[in-house]
């Protein structure tokens, strides 16, 4: 079921809410199963066919989770039941994700004489394999404090985040599970909750579909492109997938909210990042954090302390060596960014979005480490410029790296910069109407606040968000006034939705 | 080793570190204040305190350690654990 469907808005989301608040007035078990409950339907809309396979990841990783809690005093069997647990998930991720396009791959180029029929993939699998994983970890390394059945199936199941996350984290999730007043109905959350989720269905509806059209067709034909044309195709996409993740974003941490529960941050603003590492740092929060936590993270710390153990440097002056910056810094960040580009999908583009990602990173610490801090003058009209400057640079940086993204094989995308990059001359076709809606947009990313900050104090969800402005002009308060706007924008996107639109993250 | 211990001490990695020579730490500080603060230096900084404080920490904790006064607390923990 889509959060941008009749039957989700005016019917599932209605009964889920109401039926979740009267059954825990018997008790908080029957509001806990009702939401399961509601969940798994949630879930098997789309197609019921996969919902056994939720089911069996989910009791099986339960089930070895608490084997694995139990053999802490034997160690070595711990981490091999750990290792157990995680090759099932990934086996299986592989299998549903990456099994067809690399046989496919290894027949096209080297001949191989093998044969694999294409295999739907189950809505939402990277996702809760991720989460799941991490759970797992946790266990093992003795952090997982709430370990109840009903509470780690809420956490993985509950239906605002389970197809495209955020990606939780259950020390985040499980304490608002078993946290009492969860279960009673706040009419200020669900307010604000609502507001959050008609947010982002209005920027899903009224500000990324409409982008979609154009896209599809620029990228599955980009040999005729020339170069506006070219850039104009990706710069729409890099605004339509903004918008409709963005979008996305706002409805999972809205919907939560109407239930009582606190989401991440997903987003923040990221367009309007200075450089790579900030960018990765306010999109997609939850993906960088996890990753973080359970990639990058191990890998660097076991560099950096074998370094430290081998009596070679870790301090800042080492980082400044050659051996030094490769070991501690690229190594470990083009492995990650490698794999978070995998992570995306099986083909090679995906491969080289990561990759390039990981140089775009790699080259922003470089210069971090080699030139020292620059320390710029936080005002005045150089400090402005230099600042307009970083931020225009790093939204190409990415509009470059979306091509390889968005695009259907690693072909299209190198036609894709052929055209970008001028070798098929500079006619456009681009129409005024096209650029003055690109222009509102623009304005809505770059000269507005983000909904988090519009929602200042009553911001829904968990972590930090920059208050770059002092008082938001947009400010959100419960007055007839925000109501209407509300209502009105609700209004818009409920018969801006025709036929179906799926997420974009959704086939992650 | 007190909170005001370890903090002081914490202050003079920091500095070092990032190459802020006049920076003060502050309880309410996290690495959304320090630009320098990213993945790469966090893990540099984790290993430098593992270092100096003769602590080691798990995988898991070194994400929780991004602001200043939980990494005081985690400190002082892990050297009264020792």
């Amino acid at each position: 079921m889509l959060f941008n469907s009749y039957v989700f808005i005016a019917l599932f989301l209605p009964l889920a809410l109401a039926g979740f608040f009267a059954s825990a007035k018997f008790g908080r078990r029957y509001a806990g199963a009702w939401l399961v409950a509601a969940s798994l339907i949630f879930y098997s809309w789309w197609n019921p066919a996969f919902l056994p396979l939720l089911l069996a990841s989910i009791l099986m990783n339960y089930a070895m989770s608490e084997l694995v809690a139990r053999t802490g005093a034997r160690p070595a069997l711990q981490s091999a039941l750990l290792a157990a647990a995680v090759g099932i998930n990934l086996s299986a991720l592989f299998y549903f994700k990456y099994y067809f396009e690399v046989v496919l791959f290894l027949a096209n180029r080297f001949g191989l004489d093998a044969h694999a029929d294409p295999v739907l993939l189950p809505l939402g699998i990277s996702f809760f394999t991720f989460t799941q994983i991490g759970y797992l970890i946790d266990v093992k390394q003795g952090v997982a404090k709430d370990r109840g059945f009903l509470n780690y199936v809420l956490f993985v199941t509950f239906f605002p985040h389970l197809i495209a996350g955020p990606i939780l984290h259950h020390r985040e999730m499980m304490p608002q599970f078993a946290e009492k007043s969860t279960y009673r109905f706040s009419l200020a959350n669900f307010t604000i909750g609502m507001t959050v989720f008609v947010l982002g269905l209005f920027k899903k509806t009224v500000l990324a579909d409409p982008l979609g059209g154009a896209v599809t067709a620029g990228f599955a034909f980009p040999e005729t492109l020339s170069f506006f044309d070219a850039w104009w195709v990706a710069i729409k996409y890099s605004l339509q997938l903004y918008f409709d993740f963005s979008g996305y974003s706002d409805m999972a941490i809205g919907l939560a909210f109407m239930f009582n529960v606190r989401f991440p941050l997903n987003f923040n603003s990221p367009f309007k990042s200075q450089n790579i590492i900030e960018y990765w740092q306010r999109w997609h929060m939850t993906l960088t954090r996890y990753l973080n936590l359970y990639l990058y993270n191990p890998m660097a710390l076991a560099v950096v302390r074998w370094r430290s153990e081998h009596g070679y440097g870790t301090k800042r002056s080492d980082q400044k060596t050659a051996a030094g910056f490769l070991s501690m810094t690229a190594l470990p960040t083009m492995l990650t960014m490698g794999l978070i580009g995998l992570w995306h999908g099986a083909g090679l583009q995906f491969l080289f979005f990561g990759l390039l990602h990981g140089f775009y990173l790699t080259f922003n610490h470089a210069m971090r480490t080699f030139r020292g801090n620059a320390k710029q003058a936080a005002s005045g009209p150089a400090a402005a410029i230099k600042r307009v400057s970083n931020v225009a640079a790093t939204y190409i940086a990415v509009v470059v790296g979306l091509v390889l993204f968005r695009s259907p094989s690693l072909d299209k995308a190198l036609s894709m910069f052929e055209g970008m990059s001028g070798l098929r001359g500079f006619a456009s076709s681009v129409s005024p109407t096209e650029i003055a809606w690109v222009l509102v947009l623009a304005v809505l990313i770059w000269g507005c606040p983000n909904v988090q900050q519009i929602m200042g104090k009553c911001a829904p969800a968990l972590g930090k968000v920059e208050a770059t402005v002092a008082r938001i002009p947009l400010l959100w308060q419960a007055n007839l006034r925000w109501a209407c706007t509300v209502g009105i924008l609700l209004t818009v996107s409920l018969m801006a939705m025709g036929g179906t639109s799926e997420f974009m993250y959704f086939q992650f | 080793m007190s909170e005001t211990e370890v903090m002081q001490q914490l202050n003079e990695i920091f500095r070092d570190l990032f190459e802020l020579p006049e920076l003060e730490l502050t309880p309410g500080m996290s690495a959304d204040d320090i630009d320098e603060w990213d993945s790469v230096n966090h893990v540099m900084l984790v290993v430098e305190i593992e270092r100096q404080f003769k602590i080691k920490f798990h995988t898991a904790e070194v994400e929780e350690m991004k602001n200043v006064g939980d990494l005081v607390r985690l400190i002082v923990a892990k050297c009264e654990a020792k």
